[in-house]
């Protein structure tokens, strides 16, 4: 099945870097599965990687079931994270007014390589430097998309933004970790890490596993974004975004 | 005569609040009844029951959850008043059969040390004056079927039922605004926040008690408990359930109900 997929790499790549007009894949490959959408999502990101825009890691969306129920996916979805889409904490970074929307989610940076399959949470608390507060800055698409594209394109757009203080795996128990959202000071909405798949290691895990899945590397210094712990918040450029944690600290950005 | 000092009203609210007649708001015999007449009303009726060997355990804010408040359209949070008696164990049935409904929320209590008498009490006085704080349940219980009106809610308090706290822990160091909290009820996680659910922060709670209390000559005083408000939309109980409520750095606290 290589050729079906260079190909279909081939159109996306050319759609996103010449900004063409909006197609779904479905409609150049009305047969691609999630499976198919994976393969073409890690190859997309494979030629980025080798043409300079490094995989620093990977993120799962859709962890929790209200924003599953929300948009009708049935599972998380695992996408790649980019060196061009991290920002420094305290930042201005390029927003899209009325399509950016911002979640505080849980960071875990690896001090070594986690190799799947059958990658568990206690593996990820092994293989964890520890928990950063995070947050992550995405583009709400303008049109309904296929779950094949969405999967495709995860993510060709928006972007990370890591806080200061890194907790050690064995001084946090993320469950129970709060986490507040503000926009220019309001309190936009709370949780605890129950909310990502009732632990954010077990995203952690999730990630860790569908990663090896597909041919792609956990590998130490690398970031895993474990998922929203509260309905993302949509922002506008001006706005100030502050995400707070029980015992990670806390992270920002200005919206540009 | 002012409602506060109307025996008959009073011996006919405590007797609703204890089963005896049915549940009726007390706007049916004072129709003008302001919030400030309730609040007095409360007094009076807290110190019926004291008088018949109860205690006043301390208050509790109703009405500050920042997303209940939103649904519920409470005119902002009112000050309930608790008694002795509604001091509940964590390890014994909790009965609340005869409640036509009854409900759990997860709060942070503050045990003081010293009096706080307002007006103008700060935030600055009111962490001056915290022996230590609880992981708490309140368990919430309208006597009556009929939603009450805000006057109501004041005179009763919803000191039904009670308060259920785990273990004490120091406030050094922690900020309430960003402790989090998860419950569970019969197994099932029903929701998390944080503190900054509740007023901004759980210690404007013990603020807004000690300056509202001190209109009515109630001081805060040194030993009183002070459930400062849920931190998340309450859990409808039924007899039979269990809730657990785990915090951050607070720990945990259980309850469990009968008829």
């Amino acid at each position: 099945m290589q050729k079906p997929v260079q190909s279909a790499v081939d159109w996306l790549q050319r759609q996103i870097d010449d900004r063409l007009p909006f197609r779904d894949i479905l409609e150049i490959e009305p047969s691609m599965d999630i499976d198919g959408a994976y393969r073409v999502q890690f190859a997309l990101m494979k030629r980025r990687h080798e043409a300079g825009d490094a995989t620093i890691g990977y993120k799962a969306a859709y962890t929790s079931a209200v924003m599953r129920a929300s948009f009708g996916i049935p599972e998380p979805v695992v996408g790649h994270l980019s060196r061009s889409g991290y920002f420094e904490d305290g930042e201005v970074v390029a927003t899209e007014p009325s399509r950016t929307i911002v979640e505080a989610e849980v960071a875990v940076v690896l001090k070594e390589d986690l190799p799947g399959p059958n990658v568990t949470r206690l593996d990820v608390i092994r293989a964890a430097a520890g928990y950063i507060a995070g947050i992550e800055i995405a583009l709400m698409p303008e049109q309904k998309r296929s779950r094949q594209m969405g999967i495709a394109m995860h993510k060709t757009g928006g972007g990370i933004v890591l806080g200061g203080k890194i907790v050690g795996p064995a001084e946090a128990d993320l469950r129970l970790e709060g986490a507040v959202i503000s926009v220019n000071g309001k309190p936009q909405g709370s949780g605890t890490g129950v909310e990502v798949l009732g632990d954010p290691l077990n995203a952690a895990a999730l990630i860790a596993n569908k990663v090896a899945q597909y041919g792609g590397q956990l590998k130490r210094g690398m970031i895993l974004l474990t998922g929203s712990i509260m309905e993302s918040v949509r922002v506008s450029p001006g706005d100030d975004v502050l995400a707070e944690f029980t015992t990670l600290g806390k992270v920002g950005f200005r919206c540009g | 005569m002012r409602p506060e000092n109307d025996e008959a009203f009073i011996a006919w609210l405590d007797a609703q609040l204890h089963g005896k007649v049915p549940g009726a708001d007390p706007l049916e015999k004072y129709p003008g009844l302001t919030v400030d007449d309730a609040y007095r009303v409360r007094g009076a009726l807290v110190r019926r029951r004291v008088q018949e060997g109860d205690g006043l355990l301390g208050y509790k804010v109703a009405g500050s959850n920042r997303v209940v408040r939103a649904d519920e359209h409470v005119e902002g949070p009112m000050v309930g008043a608790m008694l002795k008696s509604g001091l509940l164990p964590q390890e014994n049935a909790i009965p609340i059969g005869r409640y036509p409904k009854a409900f759990a929320e997860a709060e942070v209590a503050v045990l003081l040390k010293r009096d706080l008498a307002g007006p103008g009490v700060t935030l600055a006085d009111a962490f001056a004056a915290v022996e230590c704080v609880f992981p708490a349940i309140e368990v919430g219980a309208s006597h009556s079927k009929t939603r009450p009106s805000h006057q109501g809610r004041i005179i009763f308090s919803k000191f039904t039922a009670g308060i259920v706290l785990g273990r004490p822990m120091s406030l050094n160091g922690l900020d309430l605004r960003l402790e989090g909290v998860v419950a569970t009820h019969n197994n099932v996680v029903k929701g998390s926040a944080t503190g900054v659910e509740v007023l901004g922060h759980p210690m404007n709670a013990v603020v807004l008690m000690a300056n509202t209390m001190a209109q009515y000559e109630e001081p805060l005083r040194a030993g009183m408990v002070l459930m400062t408000g849920s931190f998340l939309a309450n859990i409808a109980l039924a007899p039979g359930d269990r809730v657990l409520m785990e915090f951050t750095r607070l720990g945990t606290v259980s309850a469990f109900f009968e008829a």
